[in-house]
C-alpha cells in the first residue's frame, strides 16, 4: 500500500493507509532505538545495515526485560539490605540461618532466570545485543553455581550439618568457588563491569565465594583479601568513573531530555507542555485537544470574525463567542501528557491520553445539550457545503477518516508517542541504577560489617 | 690438643657471630667493622672519597648515640639509608648525605615507624635516578668489656624488598595506620622493658611507665574522636550527594523509591521521620534536618578534639622530657610520640 509523496496530497484516502505502514515502522523503529540506549555502539552499526529490513519490536517486550531486571535489582537490594539479610548470613556463614539463605539465594535465582527469560524471547537480533550488554552468559553461569550451591550443599546441610566437610562436598564447593571466580574475573575485564547490570550478580558472586572459602576453611587472610577486592569493585561503581553506576544514570538523564527536546517543533507537543516533562521539569502537562474540528456551514474562515488567520496547519484558538456563533457541528477528544506511577519501576513513567470523542451537531439538537465551547483550545476548522446534513455519525466518519486537517495531528501524535516510549526507557534505566546504587551501597555496608568482625 | 683449641675458637667465634642480630630474611649478611670498610666495598658506585670520609667521620661522631639507641632496642640494629642519585646525562652517581634513620627488628618497620611525612613520594627530582640501599649497624661481642660496631650492607634485592614493603604501607592509608599503631605499641614494650633494666629508681621507672600509659590512652582518645569526626563529616558529605539525587531524580522516581535511595546512603536517618515523608520535598527536610543534628555532632567533636588535644600536647611533652632526662635516645622517642 505504499504511494509516492505527491500522490497523498492528492489522496487524502491513501494518505490515511500510508500513514498506518509508517506507524508500524515508528513502533518498530521506537523499540530498537530504545534498546539501543542500552548498546550504543552495537545499535548504531545495526541501525545502518538494516535499514531496509527492519525488525519489529513490540517496545512492550523491551520495557518487560528492564522492568524483570530491574525487579532482579529489588531482590537483590533486600538479599543485602541489612545485618540480618541472606547476604550477611552467607558471609557469617551462620548455620542457624541456613533457611534464610537458601530461600533468598532461591529467589534471586528465578529472578534472574526470569531476565535471562524476558531478553530470550525477544527478536534475535536484539536478544544477542541487549544478552551482551547484561552479559547474560555470567548471569547463568553464577545463576547456576548458586543453584548448585543450594542443591548439593546447602540444602543437604539442613539434615547433615557434617556433610559439608566431606570430600566429594568439599569438591563440589571448591568447584563453585572456581566457577564464581573465573566469572567475575570476565565481568571484570568488561566494559559493563562497573556499570549496574553488574549488581545484578556481584552481591551473589561475593557471597558464595565467601560462604564457599569458610567452608574449605581459608584463612582470615585469604577472605579478607577477597573482600578487599570485591570492595574496591563496589568503591568502582559507587564512583564517577566512566562506566560507573552514576555515569550511566546520568547519562540516561541527557538522553532521555533529548528525546523529549527533539518534540521542539511538534505543534502538538508544544499545546501539550511537553517542554514540562524533562527531568527537571514540572512533570504537569497542559490538557488541549487532539483534535478539535469545527465543522462549519456558513462558508466561515478563521478570521472572518476574529481577524485571525488560521496557522498553516488550518487550526487556531477560538474564542467562545466565535465557536457559538461559527459551528455548525463540533468533534472533540482531549488529551494530555500524565506521569504515571509504574509501580513495578517505582519510578513515573510518561503516558499519552486521549478522551472518547465528543460530538455535537445542531441537526441534533438533543446532543447540544450537553455542549460546552472549549475556548481558547486549538481548533481546526473544517467547512462543508451548506446543504450537508451533520447527524454525529457523520461526523465522526469524516474526522477520523482524516478527511479534515485534523490529519495533520496524527503524524504528531505518533511522534509524541515514539518519544515518549524512548523517554520512559530512559526513565526504566534510571529507575534500574538507582537500584543497582542501593545495592552496591547495601553490599558494601555488608563487607565492612564483615570485615570489622572478622579481624 | 691444639685441634680442640682450634675446634673452641671456632665454636667460639661462630656463637659470636651469631649473636651478631640480623633482620629476618637476611641471615647471610656479612658485617664491616667499620662504615668506610663498606663503603669501600661499594667503590664501582660510589668513587666519592669526599664523601667516604665525611660518612666516615660522622658514623665515629654518633658511635656513642648508636650505642646508646642499640642498648635500649636491645636484640636489634640501627637502620641507614644510603640514596645515590643518578644524573640523568652524565650518568655521574651522587651519594646524597647519609640518613640516620633509627633502632628496630626490621628493617621495613623502621623505615615506616620514623617516617611522620611519607618520605617516599617526597624522593627528588622524578627524573632523577635514585637508589636506595641500607646500612645496618648491630654491636658486635655486646657482653664483653669491648663492644664494637659493625656495619652490615643491605642492597640489591634485599634493599628492594625492603623498599617494596615501605612502598605498600605508605601506599595503603589504613595498613599504615593500623602499622603506626603497632609500632607504637613496639617501641613502648621495649622502652617499658628497658626502664627498669637502665634506670636504678624504681620509682622513677615506674612513674615514667605511668606517663607512658597516659599519653597512650589519651592519644587513643583522640585519635576515637577524631575517627568520629571523620564519619560524621562524612555523613554530612553523602547526605549532601543525596540531597542532590533527590533533586535530580525526584521526577522520575517514586516517594519510595527515593526513601529507599535516601536510607540506603544514610543508614542512620530516623526512618520514622523518612517514612512520614509523602513528598520529596517532604523528604529534603528530613535530610536537612539530619545534615544539621550531623554538623551540631560535627561542632561537638571539633570542641573536643581541640581540649583533648591540649591534654595529649601536655602529655607528649612531659613524657618526651622525661625520658630524655632519663637518657632514653630520640631514635626510640620519635616512633613512640608521633
Amino acid at each position: 500500500m505504499r504511494h509516492n509523496k505527491k500522490s497523498h496530497q492528492k489522496n487524502s484516502t491513501s494518505e490515511n493507509n500510508q500513514f498506518l505502514v509508517s506507524r508500524r515502522d515508528f513502533i518498530g523503529k521506537s523499540a530498537i532505538i530504545s534498546i539501543g540506549l542500552m548498546l550504543p555502539n552495537y545499535l548504531t552499526a545495526f541501525a545502518k545495515s538494516s535499514k531496509n529490513n527492519m525488525t519489529m519490536v513490540d517496545p512492550a517486550t523491551a520495557m518487560t526485560a528492564i522492568t524483570a531486571a530491574k525487579t532482579a535489582l529489588d531482590i537483590m537490594a533486600s538479599f543485602s539490605g541489612s545485618s540480618d539479610s541472606g547476604i550477611a548470613a552467607m558471609l557469617r556463614y551462620q548455620n542457624a540461618l541456613l533457611h534464610l539463605i537458601i530461600d533468598q539465594l532461591g529467589e534471586i535465582q528465578r529472578s534472574l532466570l526470569t531476565v535471562q527469560n524476558a531478553i530470550a524471547v525477544l527478536p534475535e537480533q536484539i536478544k544477542s545485543a541487549l544478552a551482551e550488554q547484561f552479559r547474560i552468559e555470567l548471569i547463568a553461569n553464577i545463576n547456576g553455581a548458586a543453584s548448585r550451591y543450594i542443591t548439593n550443599v546447602l540444602s543437604p546441610s539442613l539434615s547433615n550439618p557434617e556433610l559439608i566437610n566431606e570430600l566429594q562436598v568439599q569438591n563440589e564447593i571448591s568447584n563453585i568457588v572456581f566457577i564464581v571466580d573465573q566469572n567475575i574475573s570476565t565481568l571484570l575485564e568488561t566494559q559493563t563491569g562497573i556499570g549496574p547490570e553488574a549488581c545484578m550478580i556481584a552481591p551473589l558472586a561475593m557471597s558464595l565465594n565467601i560462604a564457599g572459602r569458610t567452608n574449605l576453611n581459608y584463612s582470615k587472610s585469604v577472605k579478607v583479601s577477597q573482600l578487599l577486592r570485591y570492595r574496591k569493585w563496589f568503591d568502582d561503581m559507587l564512583s564517577d568513573k566512566p562506566g560507573s553506576i552514576k555515569s550511566v544514570q546520568k547519562q540516561s538523564m541527557i538522553d532521555h531530555d533529548r528525546y523529549i527536546s527533539q518534540l521542539d517543533n511538534n505543534p502538538l507537543a508544544n499545546r501539550l507542555g511537553i517542554k514540562n516533562f524533562i527531568i527537571g521539569g514540572s512533570q504537569i502537562g497542559i490538557e488541549d485537544t487532539d483534535p478539535a474540528v469545527m465543522i462549519s456551514r456558513s462558508g466561515v474562515s478563521c478570521d472572518i470574525i476574529e481577524g485571525k488567520p488560521c496557522d498553516k496547519y488550518g487550526g487556531w484558538r477560538p474564542n467562545d463567542s466565535f465557536l457559538s456563533r461559527a459551528f455548525s457541528g463540533i468533534y472533540i477528544r482531549l488529551s494530555s501528557v500524565t506521569k504515571v506511577l509504574d509501580k513495578q519501576l517505582d519510578a513515573y513513567t510518561l503516558q499519552y491520553n486521549q478522551s472518547e470523542p465528543l460530538i455535537y451537531s445542531k441537526d441534533e439538537p438533543n446532543s447540544m445539550t450537553t455542549y460546552k465551547p472549549f475556548s481558547g483550545k486549538y481548533h481546526y476548522l473544517h467547512t462543508v457545503p451548506n446543504n450537508t446534513k451533520l447527524p454525529s455519525n457523520y461526523i465522526k466518519e469524516l474526522v477520523e477518516s482524516d478527511k479534515t486537517a485534523a490529519r495533520n495531528n496524527n503524524a504528531f501524535r505518533e511522534e509524541i508517542k515514539l518519544a515518549i516510549t524512548q523517554a520512559n526507557l530512559e526513565r526504566a534505566k534510571i529507575s534500574f541504577c538507582a537500584q543497582a546504587q542501593v545495592v552496591a551501597l547495601n553490599t558494601k555496608k555488608r563487607i565492612e560489617e564483615y570485615i570489622n568482625t572478622i579481624e | 690438643m691444639k685441634t680442640a683449641t682450634l675446634i673452641f675458637i671456632l665454636i667460639f667465634s661462630l656463637s659470636q657471630l651469631s649473636a651478631q642480630y640480623r633482620p629476618p630474611g637476611m641471615a647471610d649478611m656479612s658485617f664491616y667493622n667499620n662504615l668506610g670498610d663498606l663503603l669501600e666495598s661499594k667503590s664501582h658506585e660510589l668513587q666519592d672519597d669526599v664523601f667516604k670520609n665525611t660518612a666516615q667521620n660522622e658514623s665515629k661522631a654518633r658511635q656513642q648515640d648508636i650505642f646508646n639507641a642499640l642498648k635500649w632496642i636491645g636484640e636489634g640494629g640501627y637502620l641507614l639509608r644510603l640514596r645515590v642519585q643518578e644524573d640523568p646525562i652524565t650518568r655521574n652517581k651522587v651519594p646524597l648525605p647519609i640518613e640516620y634513620i633509627g633502632v628496630g627488628k626490621v628493617p621495613a618497620d623502621i623505615v615506616i615507624a620514623n617516617s611522620i611525612n611519607p618520605t617516599i613520594s617526597s624522593s627528588p627530582n622524578e627524573n632523577l635516578r635514585v637508589q636506595s640501599s641500607y646500612i645496618w649497624i648491630t654491636i658486635k661481642n655486646k657482653d664483653s668489656r669491648k663492644p664494637k660496631l659493625v656495619f652490615g650492607d643491605i642492597y640489591g634485592e634485599f634493599a628492594k624488598q625492603v623498599n617494596q614493603k615501605v612502598l605498600l604501607h605508605m601506599l595503603n592509608k589504613d595498613m599504615l595506620e593500623s602499622f603506626f599503631i603497632s609500632q607504637k605499641a613496639v617501641y613502648f614494650e621495649t622502652i617499658k622493658n628497658n626502664l627498669y633494666k637502665q634506670i636504678s629508681d624504681r620509682t622513677v621507672a615506674s612513674n615514667t611507665e605511668n606517663l607512658m600509659q597516659s599519653f597512650l590512652n589519651q592519644a587513643q582518645r583522640l585519635k576515637s574522636i577524631e575517627e568520629k569526626l571523620q564519619k560524621d563529616l562524612k555523613k554530612i558529605e553523602e547526605a549532601n550527594a543525596v540531597l542532590k539525587l533527590i533533586s535530580d531524580l525526584q521526577t522520575v522516581l517514586s516517594v519510595a523509591s527515593l526513601a529507599i535511595q535516601i536510607s540506603a546512603a544514610l543508614d542512620d536517618i530516623p526512618q520514622a521521620s523518612l517514612n512520614a515523608a509523602t513528598t520529596p520535598a517532604e523528604q529534603v527536610k528530613v535530610v536537612n534536618e539530619y545534615m544539621l543534628r550531623k554538623g551540631d555532632v560535627v561542632e561537638t567533636y571539633r570542641q573536643e578534639i581541640i581540649l583533648e588535644g591540649k591534654t595529649h600536647n601536655n602529655f607528649k611533652l612531659d613524657l618526651e622530657n622525661q625520658l630524655k632526662t632519663l637518657g632514653v635516645p630520640d631514635e626510640m622517642i620519635r616512633p613512640l610520640l608521633y
